[in-house]
C-alpha cells in the first residue's frame, strides 16, 4: 500500500514536470501513467503456477534529436488463483534508443524484474529492442509494436540465467482539444533459467494515460 | 497753435509733393487732421483726415490710426452740420471694428449717441481666424471667432471657389460674439478636396435680406496619410494538404496490419510453451482494424477535413486582416490631414446701411 502511494506521488510529480519538459522546443519529454492487468505463468518442471494481479506504474521518455532515453517502472501484487501466497512484482527498465527512420526505434538497456515475497528474486536482463510505430489516423491514432530480445542477464538467487524475450503492442489515441492521450496494449515477456529449469511468462493488458509529447 | 501750424505746414508740403507719399505721411496727416479738429478748423481737418485715410502702402495707417481718423472725421462732419457724412464715417468705423466705442472724454454725448445709433443699425460681423491650422478631417479643429456690431441674423458657410456652399456652419442670430467649429468635412461628410475656399459670413436684415458679407479666403491643402500594406496571402508552407496523398493511407494500412498481426502472432513465438490469453487477439485486432479504418479515412485523394478546416481558418484569418487593413486605409483616406491657411478678410456691403 505504501509502495502504491509512493508510485502515485511520483506519477503526479512527473506529470507536472513532464508538461514543462514537453514545452521545450529541442528537448522533448513525454510521460505516461499505466495500469496493467498482469498474469504470470511460472513453469518449473511439471509444475505450472498461475499468479494474477494488477500493476501500476509509469513510463517516461526524454528525447533530444534522434536520441531517446526511456524509463519504465511498474509494481504490484500478484497471487495465485487458489488463494496462495501473494508476492510483489516489480519491473523496471532503462533504454537508450535511437530513431534511424520515422517508423522505427532501436534501443538497448537493462530490464529488471523482481519477485518479492520472503526474499527478493531479481532477474536482470540486457535487452535489445526494436519498436515500430505508425500513424493509423494522422496525429490522432498511433499503433506500435515492440520486440525485445535479451542478450544476457543474471539472477540474484544463484540460478543461471537462460533467456529473455518480449513482445508488446497497442494503440494510442490523442484526446481531442487536450494535451492528453490514452492508450491500450498487450505485452508478453518470457524469462527462462538455463536449460529451462524454470520459465516465467508475464502477460499484461495495460491502459495508459499520458501527455502528448 | 504754433505746433498746429508746423504740423500743417509739413502736411501741406507732403500733400504738394509729387508722386508717392512716403513712410510716415499717413500718420502725419492724421496728426494734422486731429490738430486742425482741435483748432476747430474743420474743413482742414476733414481734408487731412480724408487724405490720411486714402494713404496706402507704407504710408497707410494702422488699424488703430484708421479708427482714430474715422472717429475724428465723423466728429468734424457732425460739427459742420453734415449728419449724413458723420454717419457714413461712423458706419465705416463700425464695419472696420464692430466693437469700437467713441471716447466719451474726447467727444460730446450727442456724437457718442449718434455713433451708438449707427452701430446699432449697422449689421456687420468681424471674423477672426487663425492664420494656419493643421488638423485631421473630422476633428472640429478649425475655429472662427465672430464678433457682431449688433444683434442680427447671420449665415456662415464654407464656399467653394464657384460660390457653392460646401458646408453650412451656422444660421441664426448673433448677439455679441460667436465661436464656431469646422471639421474640414462637406455637408455629405466627406473631407474637402484641396483648393481655394472661402469662409463666408452673411449679415441679414429683419426680412433675411443680405446686408453685408465678410469673406475670408481659405487655402486648403490635403496631406494624405500613409496607408497600410495588405497582408500577403497565406503561403503554401502555412497551408496543409487538403487531400490525402499516398503516404498516410499506406502507413495506416501497412502499419496497422503489421502491428496487429505482430501482436497476435509474435507472442506465440516468444512464449510458445505458455498458455496465453486471448487478450492479444483483441488488442491486435483493434490495431489492425484501426489501420484499415485509417486507410479508408486517408485513402489517396480523400479530403482531409481537419486540414480543410485548418486552411479555411487560415484563409479566413488572412481575409480578416485584409479587410481590417482595407477598413483602416479607408478610414485614413477619409480623414486626411488638412492644412488651412487663411487670407485677409474682406467686407462687402450689399447696399444696406
Amino acid at each position: 500500500m505504501r509502495r502504491t502511494s509512493g508510485v502515485l506521488l511520483v506519477i503526479g510529480v512527473m506529470l507536472i514536470v513532464g508538461e514543462d519538459v514537453s514545452a521545450q522546443p529541442r528537448f522533448v519529454g513525454d510521460l505516461r501513467g499505466l495500469v496493467s492487468v498482469t498474469g504470470v505463468e511460472r513453469a518449473q518442471g511439471e509444475s505450472i503456477v498461475q499468479l494474477d494481479g494488477t500493476l501500476i506504474g509509469l513510463t517516461a521518455a526524454f528525447r533530444v534529436g534522434f536520441l531517446e532515453l526511456g524509463l519504465r517502472y511498474a509494481e504490484g501484487s500478484i497471487e495465485q488463483d487458489a488463494g496462495g501466497q501473494a508476492q510483489d512484482l516489480v519491473m523496471g527498465e532503462l533504454q537508450l534508443r535511437v530513431q534511424p527512420v520515422s517508423f522505427l526505434q532501436v534501443g538497448f538497456g537493462p530490464h529488471a524484474r523482481s519477485f518479492v515475497s520472503d526474499g527478493t528474486e531479481r532477474w536482470l536482463a540486457w535487452e535489445a529492442e526494436a519498436r515500430l510505430g505508425a500513424w493509423l489516423i494522422p496525429d490522432i491514432v498511433r499503433g506500435t509494436l515492440d520486440v525485445a530480445l535479451g542478450l544476457g542477464g543474471s539472477i540474484n538467487s544463484g540460478a543461471e540465467f537462460g533467456s529473455a524475450s518480449g513482445v508488446a503492442g497497442g494503440l494510442e489515441v490523442k484526446v481531442p482539444s487536450t494535451p492528453l492521450y490514452v492508450g491500450m496494449g498487450y505485452s508478453v515477456d518470457q524469462l527462462s533459467q538455463a536449460e529451462d529449469a524454470r520459465t516465467d511468462t508475464i502477460e499484461q493488458f495495460f491502459l495508459r494515460v499520458g501527455i502528448w509529447p | 497753435m504754433i505746433a498746429f501750424r508746423l504740423t500743417a505746414f509739413a502736411a501741406a508740403v507732403l500733400l504738394a509733393w509729387p508722386g508717392r507719399v512716403s513712410g510716415q505721411a499717413g500718420a502725419l496727416l492724421l496728426d494734422s487732421g486731429i490738430a486742425a479738429y482741435q483748432e476747430l478748423d474743420l474743413a482742414a481737418a476733414t481734408g487731412f483726415l480724408q487724405r490720411a485715410l486714402s494713404a496706402s502702402g507704407d504710408a497707410g495707417l494702422t488699424a488703430d490710426q484708421r479708427a482714430s481718423a474715422l472717429s475724428y472725421l465723423g466728429a468734424a462732419a457732425y460739427l459742420q452740420g453734415s449728419a449724413d457724412s458723420a454717419e457714413a464715417a461712423y458706419r465705416r468705423l463700425v464695419v472696420m471694428d464692430p466693437r469700437y466705442a467713441l471716447d466719451e472724454l474726447l467727444f460730446p454725448p450727442e456724437m457718442t449717441a449718434l455713433f451708438a445709433r449707427v452701430k446699432r443699425e449697422t449689421k456687420v460681423v468681424h471674423v477672426t481666424v487663425p492664420p494656419v491650422v493643421r488638423f485631421e478631417a473630422g476633428e472640429p479643429a478649425y475655429e472662427p471667432h465672430l464678433v457682431a456690431s449688433s444683434f442680427h441674423r447671420i449665415v456662415v458657410t464654407i464656399d467653394a471657389r464657384d460660390g457653392t456652399a460646401v458646408r453650412r456652419l451656422f444660421e441664426g442670430l448673433i448677439g455679441d460674439s460667436l465661436d464656431l467649429e469646422w471639421d474640414g468635412l462637406t455637408t455629405q461628410g466627406d473631407a474637402v478636396e484641396a483648393g481655394r475656399y472661402q469662409l463666408r459670413v452673411e449679415s441679414q436684415g429683419p426680412a433675411r435680406e443680405p446686408l453685408r458679407v465678410v469673406r475670408v479666403p481659405l487655402d486648403v491643402s490635403v496631406v494624405l496619410p500613409d496607408t497600410l500594406p495588405h497582408p500577403e496571402p497565406p503561403s503554401d508552407s502555412v497551408l496543409l494538404p487538403e487531400r490525402a496523398g499516398r503516404g498516410p493511407g499506406l502507413e495506416a494500412l501497412v502499419g496497422g496490419l503489421a502491428a496487429g498481426v505482430g501482436i497476435i502472432v509474435l507472442p506465440s513465438l516468444v512464449a510458445s510453451d505458455a498458455q496465453l490469453s486471448g487478450t492479444r487477439i483483441v488488442v491486435g485486432s483493434s490495431v489492425a482494424i484501426a489501420g484499415v479504418f485509417g486507410f479508408l479515412r486517408n485513402r489517396p485523394g480523400a479530403p482531409i477535413s481537419a486540414n480543410v478546416e485548418h486552411n479555411q481558418a487560415v484563409r479566413e484569418s488572412w481575409q480578416v486582416e485584409v479587410d481590417r487593413a482595407a477598413d483602416e486605409n479607408r478610414r485614413r483616406l477619409a480623414r486626411p490631414r488638412l492644412v488651412v491657411e487663411a487670407g485677409e478678410p474682406s467686407t462687402i456691403g450689399l447696399g444696406a446701411p
